[in-house]
């Protein structure tokens, strides 16, 4: 018996092990080209064994990648810091108060999202080519706050929702003022949601390609409007491609592990009541 | 006990309501209802689910505004006053603790909320007493989510007992926690409020509770005060077929029937028995006599008889609980009534066994079949 079941674990983990490599391979393809010289890049047969280089990250810093870096991720921090602020109350309202047509305007939040980007793109640069916006870090951003502000709210709301009321009865009877409350007792119960929430809000701004082509113009490029770059005339830099690829994971990854015991619990906290 | 409460208009010192109705969407939660709660008393507000116990509560506290009229604290009109000033603290009947903050955080809580420019250096001496008195001390650290449901009952407790309130409601306090916790905590938290200055509701689903901790009982039912009374009244004369019904462990027996007008005397006639109303209950049933009515038998005022007797009910065994000291005997008439009592005489009785029920004539309570209320006045 005993021995049945160590072999069904070992099955098990092997084939958990050949799913995570059939999901992992091509990152780990990217991860491999970072460090060969072009000589060796494409070279077939694949050559395992050679000596690793740094001139692919060379070239990516000689080349500016690293504002662009910087770009990114200020407009993910500052459109995802736009959202949270914006969104938390604007949730928590939707939960809790009584509005005129609450549900109306909630769905009409929602169906902002529900649009392909595309289709938005051309109204938001006509708008943002009359009131100066074009090109601008504050445009963008702004472009991407309402892109995930529906998202977020949407969320958030079912977070607010699942706290239960009488909490804040209880404070507002001990005689703790509306804001009080909301500061001690509903924002530190929906952190998880929040930060949750925020990472895909971030993750989203992190990974946009069409909105950051067309509205931020030459002066606002985040990574991935930049990496088509590499595409030169001698042909595409697939060693620094894979560089600013690998490189562009690591703040996301950063994020997922730091926050992962919020992100856990916020994800699961609508299942699992404690 | 009851008549005066709603004469006295003015009364100045504790909690009052004044014709306070509730009508959520058309529907009347509350009806009408007058209450007053007087410094240091324990009120028990005793009725079924969904009868308005926590709607009443909400309404004392400021969580909800009341259809029409008017609450008073102290002599001062409340209604208006906003949930925050009204000094009044709540324990929730899903003790509503703060899931972030320790026990001890929990209970500091409502001290941090009044005090202006820092707790005064007794608080945490003051909540320490408290905590040692309920006996949890030592959980002062844990979580909520680290406590038993009887650990999270007395944290809750404390942090309504803290407030030094004008009015304390405890929203069915102990209904969840298992029979003996129950019981254990019921006596304590009575303990504990025999030496606090304010009024007190202390709501419940269970009668019995309701008679144990309760100076007094207000009895609600489908929005309406159907009695309010000590203990004693409430037991010995309740104001309705309702009531009676709440309150008694097993409840009270009843059965519908009619009063027949005999010779001189009153007959209650039902499908299982014919019975002569002893005289005093013949007098004060005359107003309804020829009338529907309900004859109340309590468990306990019944005797089992064995053997061939014209005065006693005739029926059979049904089922017997035994609870060791006494035995709960359900009995079944020939036409199908139901009627338990509580006996220490279970000896050598079987199911299906024919079997006589006397009743004391002076546990009898008669009521008007068509209102439901009393028909009975006992001296």
């Amino acid at each position: 018996m005993e021995q049945k079941s160590s072999i069904g674990l070992g099955l098990r983990t092997a084939a958990a092990v050949i799913c995570a490599l059939i999901v992992l391979f091509p990152v780990l393809w990217m991860v491999a080209m970072v460090f060969k010289p072009a000589d060796v890049m494409f070279a077939r047969p694949t050559v395992f064994f050679y000596t690793p280089t740094l001139a692919n990250f060379a070239y990516v810093i000689e080349q500016g990648f690293v504002n662009n870096l910087i770009t990114s991720l200020a407009l993910g921090i500052f459109s995802t810091i736009l959202v949270v602020i914006i969104g938390t109350p604007a949730a928590y309202s939707f939960a809790r108060f009584e509005l005129k047509a609450k549900e109306d305007l909630f769905l009409f939040i929602l169906a902002s999202r529900m649009a392909p980007p595309v289709c938005l793109v051309i109204p938001f640069y006509l708008i943002y080519a009359k009131v100066g916006l074009l090109d601008t870090f504050v445009g963008l951003s702004l472009a991407y706050m309402t892109f995930n502000l529906s998202f977020y709210v949407w969320v958030l709301r079912s977070f607010c929702r699942d706290l239960p009321v009488e909490l804040e009865e209880a404070a507002i009877l001990e005689g703790w003022s509306k804001a009080q409350v909301f500061r001690r007792i509903v924002f530190p119960l929906l952190r998880n949601g929040i930060v949750a929430t925020s990472v895909l809000c971030f993750i989203f701004a992190w990974n946009e390609f069409l909105f950051a082509f067309m509205l931020g113009g030459d002066s606002v490029q985040p990574l991935p409007v930049a990496i088509p770059k590499l595409i030169t005339a001698q042909g595409v830099r697939w060693g620094e491609v894979a560089v600013v690829g690998v490189v562009s994971l690591i703040p996301v990854l950063a994020v997922v592990v730091l926050l992962q015991r919020h992100i856990v619990r916020g994800l699961t906290m609508g299942a699992v009541k404690g | 006990m009851t008549a005066p409460l709603k004469s006295c208009k003015t009364a100045a010192d504790g909690l009052q309501l004044l014709n306070v109705s509730k009508t959520f969407d058309q529907t009347e939660v509350l009806h009408d209802i007058d209450l007053t709660v007087a410094p240091g008393e324990v009120l028990a507000l005793v009725g079924p689910s969904g009868a308005g116990k926590t709607t009443l509560c909400r309404i004392i506290a400021g969580l909800e505004t009341p259809s029409s009229g008017q609450c008073y604290m102290n002599g001062t009109d409340m209604t208006a006053m906003p949930p925050g000033d009204r000094r009044v603290a709540m324990m929730f009947e899903s003790y509503a603790l703060y899931p972030h903050l320790s026990v001890g955080d929990n209970v500091r809580s409502p001290l941090l909320a009044r005090a202006k420019g820092g707790l005064p250096p007794t608080a945490g001496q003051h909540i320490e007493q408290l905590l040692a008195v309920l006996e949890i001390a030592h959980l002062s650290d844990r979580l909520p989510s680290e406590l038993s449901g009887g650990q999270k009952q007395r944290t809750a407790l404390a942090r309504a007992l803290i407030q030094n309130p004008n009015a304390l409601l405890l929203d069915e306090p102990i209904s969840h926690l298992d029979a003996k916790l129950r019981h254990k905590l019921r006596g304590e938290i009575r303990q504990i409020l025999n030496a606090r200055p304010h009024p007190t509701i202390w709501s419940t689903p269970d009668g019995l509770e309701g008679l144990s901790v309760g100076d007094r009982i207000a009895v609600l039912i489908a929005g309406r005060i159907e009695q309010i009374g000590t203990p004693e009244d409430i037991w010995l004369r309740p104001a309705s077929v309702k009531v009676a019904r709440l309150f008694g462990d097993p409840p009270m027996n009843i059965l519908p029937g009619e009063l027949q007008d005999g010779q001189g005397r009153i007959d209650f006639h039902c499908r299982s028995m014919t019975m002569t109303l002893p005289p005093a209950l013949a007098a004060s049933a005359k107003a309804i006599k020829g009338r529907a009515a309900f004859l109340g038998l309590r468990p306990n005022g019944l005797t089992l008889h064995r053997g061939d007797d014209q005065s006693a009910i005739a029926t059979t065994v049904y089922s017997i609980e035994s609870f060791g000291k006494y035995a709960i005997v359900t009995l079944i008439t020939p036409p199908g009534d139901l009627i338990k009592l509580k006996t220490a005489d279970v000896q050598d009785l079987k199911l299906g066994d024919d079997v006589g029920v006397r009743y004391a004539s002076d546990q009898l309570l008669l009521f008007d079949g068509t209102t439901g209320r009393a028909a009975y006045v006992y001296s």
